[in-house]
């Protein structure tokens, strides 16, 4: 070993070597964390349910607001509506990107209005890049040419949708989703090019759960700096202030100490607290945090009659959970599901039972959600743990014993028994 | 499979004396991806950053190519709550009958957002339009700062600031002629039956505060709370009836 002055042949002293040696190793671990960031990211294509989940209420939200003013599309869109053609294209700028504007007759806003319709109900159903590309232009048409229409959801759907447009966002939900994913699977492994798609795919998700955790930072700290956010009394003047509260028991709720005070503390605490309980390594807790601020939009569709809002919300909600997460759902409901087979089957013969539990158990193991399943990543340097590899085995195994999971030929996984824990 | 995987990460290749994976390539996949998540991730926490002289600047240069994608604020609600009602009256002037004028007059706000269990599927555009001109209205008031902030930036987000800047005001005017003319005629005729010719519109602009939470809470009942006190924001005054044609 060199000294640190790089002169040749010189030994450096013994406390020298070892700072050079404890820098090597950590080194060694910065590129290992490097290289397993890296391999994360272009190994395989994350957040695919959470992606097909957006892509669903986005274009529920779109469908909601084309279809529920469809009777006065003319007043609100239309050329002699409340903003003339002409008018708009005086006063609006970057006019001409609205294909509202190209243009001037009746039939041909009824056209390309449908057209918006029925872009965004395929797109809400099937998804893939070109339809989102479609609904993206429609949606941005329609928003230019009546913004005064508009609630807070418009600017996180548009950016949405553009981030989208790189991402795979039909893997789940879709007619074809099956193949789709088989196309994945297939491509998973083949080529630096796909490598590059997959990396493009995790940065775009990645910039959409910033937008989403931003829009919540920048939310709950503006509400800090108000005086009812600061004394909890801000969930009874919002309440109180709408136009004609929607329901009777919201205006009681609100009158109560508590309750007002909770709510109140409550929302900022959420949203102040967004990324870091959106970043948590505890599954329970992203998953706590995705039903929370669900809820929290949820109520605000009565109380506020803020519906596309809160849709274009709940679906930037879905992308806070990974696949593991979705899958561990499905795996507590069906084991809900079991549970009540399990009880039903309690009054059969024992050799259903053992069956009935077996099906359930191959099945749920079956649901795989990895488009790669067979592949590892790289191992971490000595004295590192790899965060990617979860711990298959809470003891070490017998080394005659089979392994925990065992790949079958169709690619599926199927679960053996683990062997007894080792006395001692 | 596996090998393939693993030789895109070259650890697998090393191990097997293979050759490792070419950093130049590698670095033509992450950099210009890295650079692009870094800008977009810089461009959102300056539109979203407090105001500073340094924000400002910075702003009006990214705003011509980002400013379509990220210029809506997001505190929403805050820092202040809005701590009353707003009630908006439109009334209209019918052509005279033997020499008398003759006015009717609605609730706008009632009239415009869906009540009761609709609400839960049913976004009324209209309210949110009518909202847009509640934030117009106080905007074009005499003496307003441009830059006040209302508080009521739920509203203001229900279209674009570009509609309710200073900018825009008189060019959105002849816009809400035809937006309140095109109410007046279709509550005349379809809630009244009265087709007769309107001559003008007006509206009227209104404040019902909120009783303060503390009051609220002295323990009497709700029936015993004092009238709210009810302020005049802004007044129209009679603007000719703009016949819309899409009606």
């Amino acid at each position: 070993m060199t000294a640190a002055n790089g002169a040749k042949g010189v030994r450096a002293p013994k406390g020298a070597r070892a700072v050079e040696g404890v820098r090597a190793v950590e080194c060694a671990r910065a590129a290992g964390g490097v290289r397993a960031l890296s391999f994360r990211f272009a190994a395989r294509r994350h957040r695919l349910v959470g992606l097909a989940a957006l892509r669903l209420v986005l274009g529920l939200a779109a469908l909601e607001f084309y279809v529920t003013e469809y009777g006065r599309r003319h007043l609100l869109w239309g050329p002699e509506g409340y903003v003339p053609l002409d008018t708009f294209r005086g006063t609006v700028p970057l006019w001409s990107t609205s294909v509202y504007a190209w243009g001037g007759s009746p039939a041909y806003f009824e056209t390309v209005h449908h057209l918006g319709i029925l872009v965004a109900a395929a797109f809400c159903v099937c998804g893939g890049r070109a339809l989102t590309l479609l609904h993206g232009v429609f949606l941005w048409s329609v928003q230019l040419r009546g913004g005064q229409v508009l609630d807070h959801g418009h600017v996180l759907a548009r950016l949405l949708l553009l981030f989208l447009l790189f991402a795979t966002c039909d893997a789940y939900l879709s007619p074809w989703a099956s193949a789709r994913r088989a196309r994945l699977r297939a491509r998973a492994c083949r080529g630096s090019w796909n490598v590059f798609r997959n990396a493009v795919h995790n940065c775009a998700v990645f910039l959409m759960v910033f937008q989403v955790c931003a829009v919540y930072f920048f939310a709950g700290l503006w509400k800090l700096l108000g005086p009812r956010w600061r004394d909890g009394t801000a969930f009874y003047y919002v309440v109180r202030s709408l136009e004609a509260p929607p329901v009777a028991l919201m205006t009681g709720l609100a009158s109560v100490v508590w309750i007002t005070v909770l709510v109140t503390y409550a929302t900022v605490g959420l949203q102040v607290a967004f990324p870091v309980l959106a970043a948590s390594g505890h599954r329970g807790v992203r998953q706590a945090t995705a039903l929370g601020a669900t809820a929290m939009h949820l109520g605000i569709v009565p109380l506020a009659g803020l519906l596309h809002s809160s849709l274009v919300m709940i679906a930037a909600d879905c992308l806070l959970l990974r696949d593991s997460d979705y899958r561990a759902a499905a795996d507590a409901a069906a084991g809900v599901t079991a549970g009540a087979a399990a009880g039903a089957a309690a009054r059969a013969p024992r050799r259903f039972r053992t069956e009935g539990r077996w099906a359930v158990r191959g099945r749920r193991r079956s649901c795989t959600m990895d488009p790669c399943p067979d592949v590892r990543p790289p191992a971490a340097p000595a004295g590192t743990r790899h965060p990617a590899v979860p711990p298959t085995r809470r003891h070490p195994a017998p080394a005659d014993s089979p392994p925990a999971t065992e790949s079958a030929a169709d690619g599926s996984t199927q679960e053996r028994p683990l062997p007894p824990r080792p006395s001692g | 499979m596996n090998a393939a995987m693993w030789r895109t990460t070259g650890r697998d290749a090393e191990k097997r004396g293979q050759e490792a994976p070419d950093t130049k390539r590698l670095l033509l996949v992450w950099v210009p991806l890295v650079a692009v998540v870094t800008v977009m991730c810089s461009v959102c926490l300056l539109f979203n950053a407090p105001p500073s002289p340094l924000r400002s600047a910075l702003v009006k240069r990214a705003d011509a190519v980002f400013g379509s994608w990220y210029s809506q604020s997001w505190n929403l609600f805050g820092p202040q709550v809005p701590e009353g009602t707003w009630e908006v009256e439109l009334r209209a002037r019918f052509a005279h009958r033997q020499g008398e004028p003759d006015t009717r007059e609605w609730d706008l706000t009632e009239e415009t957002h869906p009540s009761g269990g609709a609400r839960l599927l049913h976004q009324s555009k209209e309210g949110h339009m009518l909202n847009c001109f509640v934030e117009y209205a106080l905007g074009a008031r005499p003496g307003t700062d441009p830059d006040e902030d209302t508080s009521l930036r739920m509203l203001r987000t229900k279209c674009r600031d570009d509609f309710v800047s200073p900018g825009a005001r008189t060019p959105s005017a002849p816009m809400w002629d035809r937006y309140f003319s095109a109410h007046a005629r279709e509550l005349a005729r379809d809630r009244a039956g009265d087709t007769r010719r309107i001559e003008a519109v007006r509206v009227r602009l209104r404040i019902r505060e909120v009783p303060p939470f503390e009051e609220r809470h002295t323990g009497q009942p709700p029936a015993a709370e004092p009238p709210a006190a009810v302020h005049d924001m802004h007044d129209t005054g009679w603007h000719a009836y703009v016949p819309v044609a899409a009606r």
